[in-house]
């Protein structure tokens, strides 16, 4: 029963991380309509920034996180900036190789800044390990835990009661109309992009204590993240953060109760069987289909 | 018609060019090194080729084809290793299994479009990678792989020289087959697909088969291509199926043409030869593949080497 509750547990926290970057692929796509590929690597840079600036150049930890969060987010703007608005145009198939070969680029140039060598890095400190019984939770774990909610909050607050975040929402939902109300859809969704990154940035660093940051870590965490994303119902914010924490759940009762080694494949089978037999999401309602 | 069939007539043309092209090239190439990246660009081509086929001509995305090509590669090890099946009957099994399996799970995954295929066909490419370090009894996991596949000396030639003939034929084979696909109905079929499946079934295209056939063409030319690069090495492991393999599959047919199976083969040419030309480009090897794929996808969307073939011709018209 305890190590049940022990893998619930460490599955819920993994499980924060996925609904992170569930949350920036939604974002993004509500603002753009665009599948962003790269948004895991964008969690590998908030993972390798900080272990860079930190571990490396040793500087103190809250600056670390202040940079990776800052210098992700700005990744993310010059990638919208430079890169998608210039083809807008294109189609679909285009846009999503365009977000491809941007997280190629982003890794490739992680790998080149930060080297190619696996980092712990400290965690946070502050808060002590939680003792319930035989179950506890890393103090690592309470300030992913926290920040989530955090992030949660806030982002209900700018996305429902401030002028800005309405305005975001316009622009994604009738960008003419938007447009002819002041609203510059590709300031939106630069914004969107810059919102995005920044989470990302900031849940790569979190997870970088706990596991190891790693150039190539931002595949797996990205696929996850749109396996969360996918599994709440594609656009939905509150959806992302559910699909996020039953994809770590999932994930965590296979690696504690199958194998451990299959445990990165899970996630990925309930992406494809939610893609096939519930392609609105494990909360959607059912959209009807015209032609 | 006529000008369809001369198509097709220049079509094997160039086919038999490419075959005097892969002799000729035999007998100049003196470094070993230089001799296997062309083994290795024959190899990669023809899954392009399939792939060309299933994005270029039908519209389908797939960001999943590595899981065919070690899928093919697995069962030509296991056909060899454990059924001591020839390894030429071995190409056979490698292009049926991944054909078959591609056939099965097409209808489904091909009835999501745009931005939720790509993604399911690149979970599918992600479980696989999965499965094969996993499941060490057949596949050998990381480590050790599949190791001890036979040398291919067949008529006293060398095991490189047999390869590299033994690539060149398949890769002559499926640009033939994929040719006369194209010039065909079917070949008409998946272009009307691509511009609208609604239209395509009113004119009596049943969708949903010929996209599956498409997808289950692709996953056996990636299989065979798999099976060639682990007879090439003789010795494999998980790791070279991983996601990368996929994406470097797309950027081929993106490097060369979206609506030829020509760009397919000079892409696969380009991506393999420039990293081998450009020394000390390893390490920034990720960096410039995504720089240039956004650039591709930015300035050239139809493939790059079509654009460069298009503006040298329209020059020499304007001249």
């Amino acid at each position: 029963m305890d190590s049940f509750l022990q893998n619930l547990i460490s599955g819920c926290l993994l499980g924060c991380i996925y609904a992170m970057a569930a949350l920036g692929f939604t974002i993004v796509f509500n603002a753009s309509r665009i599948v962003n590929f790269a948004n895991g690597e964008f969690l590998m840079l908030g993972g390798v920034g900080l272990a860079g600036v930190v571990v490396t150049a040793g500087l103190p930890l809250w600056l670390g996180v202040i940079l990776a969060i800052a210098c992700t987010a700005f990744v993310g703007v010059l990638m919208q900036v430079a890169f998608l608005n210039n083809a807008r145009s294109a189609d679909e198939l285009s846009l999503v190789m365009l977000t491809i070969g941007t997280g190629l680029a982003i890794r490739g140039a992680g790998a080149l800044i930060f080297g190619r060598s696996v980092t712990f890095v400290p965690d946070f400190g502050l808060f002590p390990m939680l003792l319930m019984g035989d179950v506890y939770i890393v103090s690592q774990g309470i300030w992913i835990a926290l920040t989530l909610v955090a992030v949660g909050i806030a982002l209900w607050y700018l996305f429902s009661r401030t002028t800005f975040g309405k305005a975001m929402k316009a622009a994604s939902q009738e960008p003419r109309a938007a447009a002819l109300c002041g609203i510059e859809p590709r300031q939106a969704a630069a914004a969107a992009f810059a919102i995005a990154a920044g989470l990302g940035g900031l849940a790569g660093a979190l997870l970088a204590p706990i596991s190891a940051a790693f150039y190539e870590n931002g595949v797996f965490l990205g696929l996850k993240g749109f396996a969360a994303a996918v599994a709440g119902g594609m656009g939905n914010p509150l959806g992302a953060v559910v699909g996020g924490l039953i994809i770590g759940v999932v994930e965590a009762l296979s690696a504690g109760y199958v194998s451990s080694g299959y445990k990165d494949g899970v996630a990925f089978i309930i992406l494809l069987l939610v893609l096939l037999f519930r392609p609105q999401g494990l909360l959607g309602g059912v959209s009807v289909k015209r032609v | 018609m006529k000008s369809a069939n001369s198509s097709l007539r220049r079509n094997f043309i160039r086919l038999g060019l490419l075959v005097v092209g892969i002799a000729v090239l035999d007998v100049a190439l003196t470094s070993q090194f230089y001799r296997s990246t062309l083994t290795l660009s024959l190899i990669f081509a023809i899954a392009a080729v399939g792939l060309t086929l299933l994005m270029g001509f039908a519209g389908q995305v797939s960001i999943g084809q590595g899981a065919f090509f070690g899928l093919g590669a697995y069962s030509a090890a296991f056909a060899i290793q454990q059924l001591g099946i020839p390894p030429l009957v071995g190409l056979v099994v490698a292009a049926v299994v991944p054909g078959f399996f591609g056939y099965l799970i097409a209808r489904p995954i091909l009835r999501l479009s745009g931005n939720n295929l790509a993604l399911a066909t690149l979970a599918l490419a992600a479980v696989f990678y999965v499965v094969a370090t996993q499941w060490s009894s057949v596949t050998g996991g990381i480590d050790p792989g599949i190791t001890g596949l036979p040398a291919l000396d067949y008529f006293g030639l060398s095991h490189i020289h047999v390869v590299l003939w033994l690539a060149g034929i398949c890769l002559v084979i499926c640009t033939a087959v994929a040719l006369l696909l194209i010039d065909g109905r079917f070949g008409r079929a998946l272009m009307a697909i691509k511009t609208s499946e609604v239209v395509a079934s009113c004119t009596g295209v049943d969708v949903a088969r010929t996209k599956a056939i498409a997808f289950a063409i692709a996953a056996a030319y990636a299989g065979i291509a798999g099976a060639l690069f682990g007879y090439f090495l003789r010795a494999f492991n998980a790791t070279s199926f991983n996601v990368g393999l996929s994406i470097e599959l797309l950027m081929m047919v993106i490097v060369g043409s979206l609506s030829t199976v020509w760009g397919a083969i000079f892409g696969a040419l380009a991506i393999m030869v420039l990293p081998n030309l450009l020394e000390g480009f390893d390490h920034a090897k990720l960096l410039v593949y995504g720089l240039a794929m956004v650039a591709i996808m930015m300035l050239a969307p139809n493939g790059l080497g079509e654009t460069l073939a298009k503006l040298v011709t329209r020059r020499r018209v304007a001249e």
